[in-house]
């Protein structure tokens, strides 16, 4: 019995082990935890190895998306900074689709460039139905303000049936331009 | 008895005698990991089909592009061999066959969320894979195997939930615990939900916690807690309190913020009661010649 304890011991400091290297490997979540210029910031762990960061940044803004059908890809004020009750069109129900929320929302929150290869990404994502629509992909971002939270859907990408516009008043690191 | 044998011995228990009980819910855990593992496969696989690019690597990812994996049917055939292979280990076909359902998970798991979500709903369910692949490694005989597969299963679900509770003491401090945070994952789940169906809808505990900041503090106190006192399952007697404790939380995350980690709390709830004792007194109460019957019929099984 002392033989099977001793190799069950052996075996958790293996793993142990293991799980430490790949995620001192992979530092991306410290840098959720302890975002000190880490420069992979947002990058992952080792699945199924994690030190399970969700959740740790208490009160921290936060940026998720949101999706809307637009009639006039040219209409005025489309570009402005909405709440719930001024957003313009139609929401676009994603789980009629079966697309991920998460999804858009890290493209749209985590890509740190924006050339061909990722607009065709995202527009891949929605498929056909990019033939017939233009879909609004807002940018919405939380805060605490006071003792209340505040949010903001800022207009991000235009994905219409033939091209991809770029909200006007932002500004995109592309693969151009963005320091190597 | 020094403290790390007294842990080991609450963790893996190796001298104790069998009961058929026990094996009959070994074999129904092993299981319910096979579906949960199945279930992944086939969730991610086919989605795999309408991504094109990558927008954050994760795992093996960083080291091979695995856009290789997208937009074909790769994701599926990956699907059918994970399927496949976790077959073939739960009926112990070949020996290295949970090792190869890892591998290929991994793969799946980095190929699926490599779009910026670091997804956390399956890794316990993959944890348990590489319990029970290192323990049919590991050891010889099969109860040893079901002992240390179950051990190693508590340490990494004690493991995780402590570690998820010092990241955040780590990243927060102890003023984690304020009502407004919980507001702020209320806000940005209703996004979310908003994206998803359309519509804006609050649940009443939802509505309760917004307009109660002491509740929400309260709500956040008792999941921080709960979480950092996991590794607590690792001992016998306080393990089904843990257990249940966690399973509390998962559905206090469900009424509170509508996120469900379906398979972990699932899991909690098989490993935090008695199932196997209560097989047994159930067959306690069956006659001698269909209990041996059953006997029979779980020996063949496992």
């Amino acid at each position: 019995m002392d033989q099977h304890y001793k190799k069950v011991g052996r075996l958790i400091v293996s793993l142990l082990v293991l799980q430490a290297i790949l995620v001192f490997l992979h530092l991306g979540h410290f840098g959720d935890v302890w975002p000190r210029d880490n420069p992979r910031h947002e990058l992952g762990e080792f699945w199924p190895f994690s030190i399970y960061p969700m959740f740790s940044r208490g009160g921290h803004p936060w940026v998720r998306s949101h999706t809307r059908i637009i009639a006039d890809a040219s209409a005025p004020g489309l570009w402005q900074t909405a709440t719930y009750g001024t957003l313009p069109g139609q929401p676009y129900v994603l789980d009629n689709s079966g697309i991920n929320q998460n999804d858009i929302a890290n493209f749209i929150a985590k890509s740190d460039s924006w050339g061909a290869d990722r607009v065709a990404g995202i527009r891949s994502v929605f498929e056909e139905d990019l033939r017939q629509k233009n879909l609004m992909l807002y940018r919405v971002e939380g805060s605490i303000a006071g003792d209340s939270v505040s949010v903001a859907f800022v207009p991000f990408l235009l994905l219409a049936p033939d091209t991809t516009y770029f909200n006007p008043s932002l500004s995109y690191p592309t693969a151009d331009n963005i320091a190597p | 008895m020094t403290r790390t044998r007294k842990l080991l011995h609450n963790l893996f228990d190796f001298e104790r005698r069998e009961t058929v009980g026990e094996i009959i819910f070994y074999r129904f855990f092993e299981l319910v990991i096979v579906y949960y593992t199945i279930k992944y496969a086939w969730r991610w696989g086919p989605y795999m089909e309408r991504l094109s690019d990558i927008v954050l690597p994760l795992g093996i990812a960083e080291y091979v592009d695995l856009t290789f994996m997208f937009d074909n049917h790769l994701g599926t055939i990956n699907a059918i061999l994970i399927t496949v292979m976790v077959l073939v280990g739960y009926f112990r076909l070949w020996r290295y066959a949970y090792l190869a359902t890892l591998l290929l998970f991994h793969l799946h798991y980095a190929a699926r969320y490599s779009q910026g979500e670091i997804s956390h709903g399956s890794n316990m369910v993959a944890m348990i894979v590489l319990s029970l692949a290192v323990a049919t490694l590991a050891f010889e005989h099969r109860k040893e195997i079901r002992r240390a597969a179950m051990g190693l299963s508590y340490f990494f679900i004690g493991l995780s939930y402590t570690s998820a509770a010092l990241c955040k003491l780590g990243a927060s401090g102890p003023l984690w615990v304020d009502g407004r945070h919980l507001w702020m994952w209320i806000q940005e789940r209703t996004v979310d939900k908003f994206s998803l169906t359309g519509a804006i809808e609050h649940t009443w505990l939802q509505e309760l916690t917004i307009e109660y900041h002491l509740l929400a503090t309260a709500i956040l106190t008792f999941g921080l807690l709960v979480e950092f006192f996991a590794f607590l399952m690792w001992y016998k007697r306080l393990r089904p309190y843990v257990m249940i404790a966690l399973v509390g939380m998962h559905l206090g995350i469900w009424g509170v913020m509508q996120i469900t980690f379906s398979s972990n709390t699932y899991i909690l709830l098989i490993l935090a009661f008695p199932v196997a004792h209560l097989i047994d007194l159930a067959l306690r109460r069956l006659d001698a010649t269909k209990f041996e019957k059953l006997r029979t019929l779980s020996l063949r099984l496992t």
